[in-house]
C-alpha cells in the first residue's frame, strides 16, 4: 500500500505558504504602503487622526460589541445612496488611522460610517445611548444607561448633565451625568466622518 | 445488515482492546465536555434572543449587554462545537488502528487548557476585553486556546505520519489538524505584533475566520460524513477518486482564498483580492456539490435499509444543509449579487445554516450512530432520539426560514427610499421571535442529547421488547 500522508502533507503546507504569500504578506505590503492625501479644498491631509479621547472610545465601542448591529464600511450599492450612508465608497485609506476596523456583518442598526457628519450634536449621541426609543421609537438598540451616572443634584444643574425629555422617568432633584466611557465612545462617534475626497473613491455630488 | 465487521472494505473497523480504551476515554473527556458547553451555550444563546427582543431587560448591567451576550453565546457554542469536532476526528484515527492517547499528561494539559480558553474567553467578553475587532476569541482566549492545540501538534502529526493510506475521510481530518497550527501561529504574531489595524486587520482578521471554519470547523464535518456514510456503505471505496478530488479542490480554493461558506466580502479591500475571494468561493462550492452527490448516488440505492437507522435523518438534514450551503455560496460568491443581501439577515442564516443545519447536525448524527459500537452499550430510549431529531430539524428549520424572509424584505425595503431605516426594523422583529421560540426548542434537544449520552455512560439498558432503536449490524 502506498503511503500517501507524507506527499498528501507536504503539497498542502506548500499551498498553504502560497496561499500565505498571496493573501497575508501581499496584501500586507500594499496596505502597509498607503499614504495621507492632501484634501484640495481644506488643504488638510485626509483621513484626519484621531484625538487621544476618540481612541478611547473606539475601545469602549469593541467591548461593547457595537460592530455586531452596525457596520463601518459604506458601499457604491443603492441601499447605501438611498439610506444616505455616504456619498461615496469607503476604501482601505479611509481606515489609516482606525486601531480598530469595525467592518460589521449586519445592520439591524444603521450604518455608522459617516454618522459623524449625520449627527454632529454630541447631546444627540448621548440621549441616543442613554433613551434610544426618545429618538427612534421601535428601535430594538438597548440602552447604555450604565455608562451615565445619575447623581443628586447639589445647588445648580450640572453643565454636563443630559436634557431628556419628560417621557424619560428620572427622580426628582437627580440628574444624569456621562461618565467618562460615555464621553469617550461619543467622541469616537463624532470622528466617525468619511466625507472627505480621495482619488481612488471619489465624492458624488447629487 | 448494512455493514459486516468481516467486510474487508470497511477499513475503519474498531479494534477491541485498546481501541475500545481509547474511545471511551475520548467520550468521557472530549464527549462529555462538548455536551456541556451546549448546554451552557444553549443558555447564552436564550438570554441574548431576549436581550435583542426586550432590550431594556438587565440594562444596568454593563456585562450583560446584547453586544457582550452575543459573543459570549458564540464562544461557548464553539466550545461544545469545537470539542465535538475534535472527538470525532480523534475517533477517526483511534478507528484506524493508531493510538493516540500515547501521553495522558499531553492530552489532560491539553484539555484543560482548550477550556480553560473557552471560560476565560467568556468572561473577557463579559467584563469588556473583546480584543480585535471581529475575532471570536477575546486576547487571552485565543492564546490559551492556541496552546491547548498547540500541545497535541506531535502526537497529532507523528500518528497521521503513521497511517499507511489515508482514505478520503482521514485526509479531511489532516487538512484541519496540519492547517491549524499556522494560521492560529499567523494570527497570534499578527496580534502581538500590532499589525491587525486599519484596513489590513480587518483583512487579516477575514483570513483567519475563513481558515477556521473552512480549514479547521469544517474539514471534520465532510469528514464525519463521509466516515458515516461508509458506516452505512461499504461501497464507498469504489468512489474514492472522485472524492479525492474534491478534496484537493476544496484543499486548494480554501488554501488560496479568503472566505468561508458564511463570510461577506469587505467591500473596501482592492479588487484583486475581491476577484481572488470570487474563484476560491465557487470552487469550494464546487467541491462541496461533487462529494455530496458521490454520497448520494451510493446511498440512494440502500434508503429503504437506512430509513430504520435511527441516525440517518440527521445525517440527512446535515447533508441537505450543506449543499443548500454550497448552491447559496456559489450564487453569493458574484459581487453583484452578494451586494443585494450583504449585511442582511441573510449572514445569520448561512450561520445557522453551517452551524447547527450542517455541523451539529451531523455531530449528533455521529453521537447516536456511533457510540453503541464504540462504547459497546444501547442507548436508552429510541422515542427520546427521534424527538430530539424534530426538535433540532424544527428550531433550524424554522428558523432559516423565517431569516430569510427577513433578509428579503430588508433588501427590498432598505433599497427604496420612501421606506425608513426604522420601519423596516420594526417589520423584520416578529421574524426574530422565531429565532428566539427556535432557542427554546435547541435547548430542549441538548437537554435531551445530554440525558441519553448521561444513561449512557452509566448504562443503563431498556427493556429489549419495549426498544425500537434499530442497529444496522
Amino acid at each position: 500500500m502506498k503511503n500517501n500522508s507524507i506527499p498528501s502533507f507536504v503539497t498542502i503546507i506548500f499551498f498553504f505558504l502560497l496561499g500565505w504569500l498571496l493573501l497575508i504578506w501581499t496584501p500586507y505590503l500594499q496596505f502597509g504602503s498607503q499614504k495621507l492625501h492632501e484634501d484640495q479644498e481644506s488643504g488638510d491631509l485626509v483621513p484626519r487622526p484621531l484625538s487621544g479621547l476618540a481612541i478611547r472610545g473606539s475601545k469602549i465601542y469593541e467591548e461593547n460589541g457595537c460592530a455586531t448591529c452596525h457596520t463601518q464600511q459604506a458601499r457604491n450599492s443603492n441601499e447605501d445612496k438611498v439610506q444616505g450612508y455616504s456619498k461615496r465608497a469607503s476604501v482601505a485609506r479611509d481606515f489609516f488611522y482606525q486601531p480598530a476596523t469595525f467592518a460589521g456583518m449586519n445592520r439591524f442598526g444603521p450604518d455608522l460610517t459617516n454618522v459623524g457628519s449625520r449627527k454632529k450634536s454630541a447631546e444627540w449621541h448621548h440621549q441616543h445611548l442613554f433613551a434610544p426609543q426618545t429618538l427612534s421609537p421601535g428601535s430594538i438598540m438597548p440602552s447604555y444607561q450604565f455608562l451615565y451616572e445619575k447623581r443628586k443634584i447639589v445647588g445648580q444643574h450640572s453643565g454636563e448633565a443630559l436634557k431628556l425629555p419628560s417621557s424619560v422617568l428620572i427622580e426628582e432633584g437627580y440628574e444624569v451625568i456621562p461618565s467618562e466611557q460615555a464621553k469617550a465612545l461619543v467622541a469616537y462617534l463624532l470622528s466617525l466622518d468619511q466625507s472627505y475626497s480621495l482619488p481612488e473613491s471619489p465624492l458624488i455630488e447629487e | 445488515m448494512i455493514l459486516s465487521k468481516t467486510d474487508p472494505s470497511y477499513e475503519f473497523l474498531p479494534r477491541e482492546g485498546n481501541i475500545k480504551t481509547e474511545n471511551e476515554f475520548l467520550t468521557l473527556s472530549f464527549g462529555s465536555l462538548s455536551l456541556l458547553w451546549l448546554l451552557l451555550s444553549g443558555l447564552f444563546l436564550l438570554v441574548e434572543s431576549i436581550k435583542l427582543h426586550a432590550p431594556e431587560v438587565f440594562n444596568q448591567l454593563s456585562w450583560l449587554s446584547y453586544g457582550k451576550i452575543h459573543h459570549a453565546a458564540q464562544l461557548s457554542f464553539l466550545g461544545a462545537l469545537t470539542q465535538g469536532l475534535l472527538w470525532m476526528g480523534f475517533s477517526f484515527i483511534a478507528s484506524a488502528g493508531q493510538l493516540l492517547k500515547r501521553s495522558n499528561s499531553l492530552f489532560f494539559i491539553s484539555l484543560s487548557l482548550l477550556n480553560i480558553s473557552f471560560i476565560v474567553g467568556i468572561i473577557e467578553l463579559l467584563s469588556g476585553n473583546r480584543g480585535h475587532g471581529t475575532l471570536i476569541f477575546p486576547p487571552y482566549s485565543l492564546i490559551l486556546f492556541s496552546l491547548g492545540f498547540f500541545f497535541l501538534v506531535p502526537l497529532l502529526w507523528n500518528t497521521l505520519f503513521k497511517i499507511q493510506k489515508l482514505s478520503p475521510s482521514l485526509m479531511f481530518v489532516a487538512l484541519s489538524f496540519w492547517t491549524a497550527p499556522f494560521s492560529l501561529a499567523t494570527i497570534i504574531s499578527l496580534s502581538c505584533g500590532g499589525y491587525l489595524q486599519g484596513a489590513y486587520g480587518a483583512w487579516a482578521l477575514a483570513w483567519f475566520s475563513h481558515h477556521f471554519i473552512s480549514l479547521f470547523l469544517l474539514p471534520l464535518g465532510i469528514a464525519t460524513v463521509l466516515n458515516l456514510a461508509q458506516k452505512y456503505s461499504p461501497k464507498l471505496n469504489q468512489n474514492e477518486a472522485s472524492l479525492r478530488f474534491a478534496f484537493w479542490i476544496y484543499t486548494i480554493s480554501n488554501l488560496m482564498s479568503s472566505r468561508d461558506l458564511i463570510g461577506t466580502p469587505l467591500p473596501f479591500i482592492p479588487a484583486w483580492l475581491r476577484s481572488i475571494e470570487t474563484v476560491g468561493s465557487l470552487f469550494l462550492s464546487f467541491s462541496v456539490l461533487i462529494i455530496l452527490h458521490t454520497l448520494f448516488l451510493q446511498l440512494k440505492p440502500l434508503l429503504s435499509d437506512l430509513k430504520k437507522e435511527i441516525s440517518f435523518p440527521f445525517f440527512v438534514f446535515a447533508t441537505t444543509s450543506l449543499a443548500l450551503l454550497g448552491v447559496l455560496k456559489s450564487l453569493l460568491a458574484f459581487q453583484e449579487v452578494n451586494q443585494w443581501v450583504q449585511f442582511s439577515t441573510m449572514t445569520n442564516a448561512l450561520q445557522t445554516l453551517l452551524y447547527f443545519g450542517f455541523l451539529m447536525m451531523i455531530f449528533f448524527a455521529w453521537i447516536y450512530h456511533q457510540l453503541p459500537y464504540l462504547l459497546e452499550r444501547v442507548w436508552a430510549s429510541s422515542s427520546l432520539i427521534q424527538t430530539h431529531f424534530w426538535l433540532s430539524a424544527l428550531s433550524t428549520g424554522i428558523t432559516i426560514l423565517a431569516l430569510f424572509v427577513a433578509s428579503g424584505l430588508q433588501t427590498y425595503r432598505n433599497a427604496t427610499s420612501e421606506i425608513p431605516f426604522l420601519s423596516t426594523v420594526i417589520v423584520i422583529r416578529p421574524l426574530l421571535w422565531i429565532q428566539s421560540l427556535s432557542r427554546v426548542f435547541q435547548f430542549s434537544g441538548a437537554l435531551m442529547i445530554s440525558f441519553l449520552f448521561l444513561l449512557l455512560l452509566l448504562n443503563w439498558k431498556p427493556n429489549p421488547k419495549n426498544s425500537l432503536f434499530y442497529n444496522p449490524r
